[in-house]
């Protein structure tokens, strides 16, 4: 687990409730962005498993060849275009996922950021926060 | 879940604690350990809601792919799972009646339609139990940081008292 807000000793340093809720903010900010850090990574091999799969239906298969497409557990067979269509249509849906994901990621980023600012500014080396 | 009390000055504080600051350490501790068994708890919870989402999801695709089919003639050529590494062949004629699994070894049959909302329904239902799990989890890691914080600041308090009564006792002697 990442090591949050640690208030080190010799210090007379007073900690008010203000601190302890930005500490607090830090440390859940720092949990939210481990887990959409984990999404990202498993929507962008997604991503890249659709874009292996459109290049396979193009170079491995006979143009009249009918393409297995997993939906669920169940392979269902379609024409070439729509499955082309699919999977066009589902790298799009992932896409605009992780855009998503990524801005909330940044905007984590940026709170973790000036919260780091904030504590390290009143408490220096008293204090350590590392994402 | 109950609130963690935050400290505002250690040494009132501690004037008000019973026991020294050993014991203040000790129960504060436990309460520790209560909040990080119910965060394992619901992070348990929170990954059961999320193989769900996927799990409905795709039977809201199937869903969509056979109401696509219903008014066409074809058969739906598929390969179903019969187990791990095992598919077998299945044609499907075009149908609007699903079976929907139920769990607790029951299965009703509905229409499309009927099956697609009470998909969505048990869909939304996911989302929100996810969204009240997930803010519960933000609620129990303040508590542990507050915890944290407080025997921290207990212990350097006991650490700087120690140190003033043996300079203090040094003094005298000398």
């Amino acid at each position: 687990m990442a090591s949050l807000g640690n208030v080190q000793s010799d210090s007379e340093e007073h900690i008010t409730y203000d601190d302890q809720q930005k500490i607090n903010k830090f440390a859940c900010c720092n949990t939210r962005l481990d887990d959409i850090k984990k999404d990202l990574e498993t929507k962008e091999t997604e991503l890249n498993n659709l874009g292996d799969a459109e290049d396979e239906i193009m170079i491995a298969l006979d143009t009249d060849e009918k393409v297995p497409f997993l939906v669920g557990e169940v392979f269902v067979y379609k024409t070439q275009e729509s499955a082309t269509e699919a999977l066009a249509k589902e790298k799009e849906i992932i896409t605009v996922e992780i855009a998503r994901l990524k801005l909330k990621a940044a905007e984590f980023e940026s709170s973790m950021g000036q919260l780091k600012a904030d504590l390290y500014a009143k408490f220096g080396n008293n204090i350590n926060l590392e994402a | 879940i109950p609130e963690a009390q935050f400290v505002e000055d250690v040494d009132a504080f501690m004037a008000k604690e019973s026991g020294g600051a050993k014991d203040v350490i000790k129960r504060l501790d436990e309460w520790l350990s209560k909040y990080r068994f119910m965060e394992s708890h619901l992070h348990a919870t929170r990954t059961k809601l999320k193989h769900q989402v996927p799990d409905i999801k795709n039977c809201l695709d199937i869903i969509a792919e056979m109401k696509v089919r219903q008014d066409s003639t074809e058969d739906l050529e598929t390969r179903y799972m019969l187990s791990d590494q095992v598919y077998v062949k299945a044609t499907i004629p075009p149908s609007n009646k699903v079976c929907l699994w139920l769990g607790a070894n029951v299965m009703l049959e509905y229409d499309l339609e009927s099956a697609e909302a009470l998909l969505n329904k048990n869909l939304g239902n996911a989302h929100t139990k996810l969204t009240q799990v997930l803010s519960d989890l933000d609620y129990l890691r303040t508590q542990c940081t507050t915890t944290e914080v407080t025997i921290a600041r207990v212990y350097n308090w006991d650490v700087r008292k120690r140190r003033a009564e043996a300079v203090n006792a040094g003094g005298v002697k000398a």
